[in-house]
């Protein structure tokens, strides 16, 4: 996949697989501290300005790995801040370059309504105390000669969480920030990054507890179209955990408990929106909360499958494995009975798995619990699709409307008009990351490349329907709701 | 009210789980959901002496045992 950070993932991968190597051998303490060394060993450096900087970075990188805040930060917040890596990008967000000609027509000077545009020697000059950011010098001028320097991280950011200190040094506004991940990969410097759970995960491994793995509907296709899921389950199992289940099959639970209250409140004449999405619901919850009666009570794939799991076995760790970074929150959140113990990304998991030299092996698709509509929950509109499949299935002869936002700016807009009264719709799909789940800020490749496989995939799927699913794996009787 | 109780393997290994369902439980019979909200936190390197809680920013130590009577003083009673 083409990214501005391909160097940076490999260092961030890199310090997930020897933090991982280390926690396998039951040596994270003694040596946790020798990482930085053996990883940038010096004298030069080789990206930043000396070597004791990019070691700095890593033992922060390492902290973060191990699940702990970079050193003087204690908060919840899944996205952290790596201070030192942060290269203080310019603040200034509209400048003047070798573009401009200044030119008699001046319509730069002439748009701004806050007299920030002086006429230098050379070319136009923008004074930064007078600026307020509007942009329409930027619009007016005939040569394109203004830039708009806008921070990755803060363009990328849907709620605009992201400010930054005294120094320019980036900071997260942790009250608005939704966990989406999206800065995480927007910046070139690597500054922002993830705690994870892998190392907890490993050490469950080790001291013998039942580890099951729950692999996120949107993982089929992004390793390409020969690892099917069953190359999922034989690698997991290679590296001690008990079992794998798709989370495609919480995809059918999900749409059939979703369908009954939808259909419900379909009748009473009352707007709903789902609540897969951990991102979407920390949006309600953190920036719309007058809609939280709004809704649905209905848990996450995530949550049904781990609740069948844990009904099966209370002892059992469940672990969910996929492209998202919210779905950590959403672990955090203890107000749901049994869901997920940890979750962890692709990156993260794949760490695991190189620190102990499995890979993900090319083979045969034989595995399938899930629906082809619960497959498809990753995708943006999939989960109005099985909703409105599992409405066939009940003979509910309901057409409702649904707004399928795809991405967070369109979420943002759908929940805006809910909260005045004004959505046209009867229902909303939220999904945060564009294109669904399979969009995702730690996806492995981007949508459009796996696409040709993850429909190759999904294709040699069988044709059962949803509720005739659930009926036969007994997934059929457990609680589906948040309280 | 923000209550965190660490997730963290070695936590776990202690009874965190334990500690989390019986929380669970608490705040359902005393009908206290709206009021208290429960949280899981990533290690916070305090393992020493039990699974880390914390009830607004205050550090406490539990096991499962002492978990009824926790929740009786340092909860309900602050609510």
């Amino acid at each position: 996949m083409v990214t501005n950070d391909a160097t940076i993932l490999k260092v961030k991968h890199d310090v997930l697989c020897e933090v991982a190597k280390l926690a396998w051998e039951g040596t994270l303490e003694e040596k946790r501290d020798e990482l930085p060394y053996q990883m940038f060993p010096g004298p030069q450096a080789q990206f930043r300005c000396c070597i004791y900087k990019e070691r700095e970075i890593i033992k922060q990188r390492v902290r973060l790995a191990e699940g702990k805040c970079p050193v003087g930060k204690d908060s919840l917040n899944v996205v952290q801040v790596i201070n030192a890596a942060c290269e203080e990008c310019p603040i200034a967000s509209y400048v003047v370059t070798d573009n401009c000609r200044k030119c008699m027509g001046k319509a730069c000077q002439n748009s701004c309504n806050f007299g920030a545009i002086e006429i230098g020697d050379s070319r136009a000059h923008i004074d930064p105390s007078k600026c307020r950011e509007c942009g329409k010098c930027a619009q007016a001028c005939p040569y394109s000669a203004i830039a708009h320097l806008e921070r990755p991280c803060k363009k990328v950011c849907p709620v605009d969480a992201i400010t930054y200190d005294e120094y320019g040094i980036c900071v997260i506004d942790e009250k608005k920030c939704i966990q989406c991940g999206a800065c995480i990969h927007s910046c070139p410097f690597g500054a922002i990054g993830t705690k994870t759970f892998m190392v907890d995960v490993i050490r469950l491994i080790n001291a013998g507890k039942k580890v099951v793995a729950m692999v996120a509907p949107a993982t089929e296709g992004q390793f390409g179209a020969d690892v099917s899921m069953a190359s999922w389950k034989t690698a997991l199992k290679k590296i001690g955990f008990a079992d794998m289940v798709e989370v495609g099959l919480g995809g059918d639970m999900t749409a059939a408990a979703e369908a009954a209250e939808w259909a419900e409140a379909y009748k009473e004449g009352k707007k709903m929106t789902t609540s897969c999405c951990p991102a979407f619901v920390n949006m309600i919850k953190q920036h719309f909360p007058t809609l939280l009666d709004n809704m649905s009570t209905t848990v996450s794939p995530m949550c049904a499958v781990s609740r069948m799991l844990k009904e099966k076995d209370p002892d059992t760790v469940t672990v969910f494995i996929g492209p998202c970074i919210a779905k950590k929150s959403e672990t955090l959140d203890l107000n749901i009975s049994d869901n997920a113990d940890y979750a962890m990304t692709f990156g993260e998991i794949r760490a695991m798995m190189r620190a102990k030299g499995v890979e993900l092996e090319p083979e045969e698709n034989t595995y399938q619990e899930s629906s082809v509509y619960g497959k498809r929950f990753g995708n943006s509109g999939g989960v109005t699709a099985a909703v409105v499949q599992c409405f066939k299935e009940m003979n509910e002869e309901i057409a409702p409307n649904v707004m399928k936002c795809n991405g967070a700016a369109e979420c943002k807009k759908a929940l805006l008009l809910m909260k005045v009264g004004k959505l046209p719709a009867d229902f909303v799909e939220g999904m945060v990351c564009v294109g669904g789940c399979v969009g995702g800020p730690s996806k492995h490749k981007s949508e459009t490349e796996a696409k040709k496989a993850r429909d190759t995939l999904i294709g040699q799927a069988d044709g059962r329907q949803v509720h005739e699913n659930l009926k036969k794996v007994g997934a059929d009787q457990v609680a589906m709701h948040r309280h | 009210m923000k209550v965190t109780i660490c997730i963290g393997s070695a936590c776990h290994l202690r009874g965190s789980k334990e500690i989390i369902q019986k929380m669970q439980q608490l705040v359902r019979t005393n009908n206290v959901a709206d009021k208290v909200d429960l949280n899981g936190a990533f290690c916070s390197g305090n393992c020493v002496n039990g699974v880390c809680v914390t009830v607004d920013g205050e550090l406490f130590s539990l096991s499962p045992e002492n978990t009824e009577s926790f929740f009786e003083k340092e909860i309900m009673g602050r609510l």
